[in-house]
Formats: C-alpha cells, sequence, structure tokens
C-alpha cells in the first residue's frame, strides 16, 4: 500500500484521486511550498498477538526473519500515518514533509509506532 | 553402561536438539545472505543517499516516501552463546551479523518499493533499528527516505 493514501478517512477523497504528499525531506522536488501549516502526528501501540507470538518464538529457535512481526509493525505504521495524514486534513494541508518516524518498546510486550511531520500546503512549480 | 546411557539421556538429547537447531539456523543464514546478494545483484547499482537535498547530477520533479522494514529473531543458540559473550566483552560476531542482515532486507526493500515507482533515487535515507520483543531479542530494522523521480 502506497504512503499518503487514506482508506478510512479520506475513502471519498481516495475515489476523487486525492492523496497526501509525504517525504522526509524539508522539500518536495518539483513543488513549491505556499504555506506551512503547523506540526502534525500520529501514534499507535499495538500489542503482539498471542498466537503470532508463539509462532515468532518457536521460529526464534532457529532464528531468522519473523515475518508476522514485519508486517504486524508495517500495519501499525501505516495506522499512525493515518492518523497523522487525517490531522494534516483537517488543517487544509496537501502535503507533509520533513516526516520522522519513531518506534518505542512500551510495557512488555507492546510496541508504540509514532509518525509527526510538518504539514504544508503545496503547488507545483 | 546401559545404566549410564539412561541416565545421561536427558542431558544428551537436548543437545543434540540444539545442534540441529543451530546447524538448521546456519544453513537459514546462509541462505537468507546468498539471497540477499543475488537480489542487490539484480537491481545492480541503485543511487541512495543521506542527504537532504537533490544531489548533483540528479534531476527532480516528484518526491515521494518509500520505507522498507524488517524484524529478524536471533535464534536461541547464538542467544545462549551471545550472554556468555557479555561476560568477557569484545564483539558479539552473531549478532552483528543478524542486524546486518536485517539492515540489508530493510534497505532492498526501500529500494524494491522505490523502483516500482520509477524512482531515479533516493534521498534523505534514515536508519532506525528498535527492540521490539521485550526480553527477546527481536529488532527490527526500518528504513526510509524520499525517492526522486
Amino acid at each position: 500500500m502506497p504512503w499518503g493514501v487514506l482508506p478510512i478517512h479520506g475513502s471519498q477523497l481516495a475515489k476523487y484521486g486525492f492523496r497526501m504528499l509525504l517525504v522526509n525531506t524539508e522539500t518536495i522536488p518539483g513543488h513549491t511550498i505556499v504555506e506551512a501549516k503547523g506540526l502534525v502526528n500520529g501514534n499507535t501501540i499495538r500489542a503482539k498477538h498471542l498466537g503470532r507470538d508463539i509462532g515468532a518464538g518457536l521460529k526464534n529457535l532457529v532464528g531468522g526473519e519473523l515475518t508476522g512481526y514485519t508486517e504486524l509493525l508495517n500495519e501499525s505504521r501505516h495506522e499512525a500515518t493515518q492518523r497523522m495524514i487525517a490531522q494534516a486534513m483537517s488543517m487544509q494541508a496537501n502535503a507533509i514533509v520533513n516526516v520522522r518516524f519513531t518506534t518505542s518498546a512500551v510495557a512488555g510486550g507492546a510496541a508504540e509506532l509514532y509518525a509527526y511531520g510538518t504539514a504544508v500546503v503545496v503547488r507545483p512549480s | 553402561m546401559d545404566t549410564i546411557l539412561v541416565l545421561l539421556f536427558p542431558l544428551i538429547l537436548p543437545l543434540v536438539g540444539y545442534g540441529a537447531l543451530s546447524l538448521i539456523g546456519a544453513k537459514m543464514e546462509q541462505n537468507h545472505e546468498r539471497n540477499l546478494d543475488e537480489r542487490e545483484a539484480a537491481i545492480g547499482h541503485f543511487p541512495i543517499f543521506d542527504l537532504a537535498n537533490v544531489p548533483p547530477g540528479f534531476t527532480a520533479s516528484a518526491g515521494q516516501l518509500v520505507t522498507g522494514n524488517a524484524v529478524l529473531g536471533t535464534g536461541w543458540l547464538k542467544q545462549f552463546f551471545a550472554s556468555f559473550r557479555t561476560l568477557v566483552g569484545g564483539e558479539i560476531v552473531s549478532y552483528q551479523r543478524v542486524l546486518q542482515r536485517a539492515r540489508r532486507e530493510a534497505q532492498l526493500r526501500m529500494i524494491e518499493d522505490a523502483r516500482s515507482q520509477g524512482a531515479t533515487a533516493i534521498i534523505n535515507v534514515r536508519f532506525e533499528t528498535s527492540d521490539v520483543g521485550g526480553v527477546k531479542p527481536f529488532s527490527e530494522v526500518f528504513c526510509y527516505g524520499t525517492m526522486i523521480r
């Protein structure tokens, strides 16, 4: 799933081809920032599924990639990003620049995914 | 003799089990490294930078976030031996290899994501490593950047 597409909140917007532009640089190539709206952020805290945890534990007997966790963290990061996008949309922004991600393990077996950036209005230059 | 064997059996069985698991683990690690080599060779040279701006020699008319991640477990036996290593200090080579594999995998996924969108390069690449397993050493490597085209 590409970043910046809103499947839940923005389903109608997605239908009309709306897409929030996300970059982790301060400027967007080919675009001019006309207005800075301010900081936007989104987070989610995910606990691991017991079944997945047991599966990962078994897999870890030999080591190697734990695909279940890779997917879980990817989905969670998308969710945090969507909350950030929803916030940017409520500010009438059409892009988020300087996006940063952080991950932290909170209280045994749960991880927090946090995304933040600056909501801006851009137009193609 | 037989009684000694019977008495030693509970001791030998886990050793055999761990031995087999470590052999499987080592084989899987080799396969993964070979797989990474092949995929990297197939892509060839794809320019990625941790510079914030479009580097000289590149032109860009659009940018978009691209990401890649991978969670890798170390394996029980490696954890067991690494716990001895922490007593005397020094480099833990087995962990170093695992994290390097995770990093290559995450980077490759990011590059594959960018290439599928017609990118010419990725700029402002950042790597983030986090421990997601709590007490178990599962490490996630997350890699993100802005693809330009």
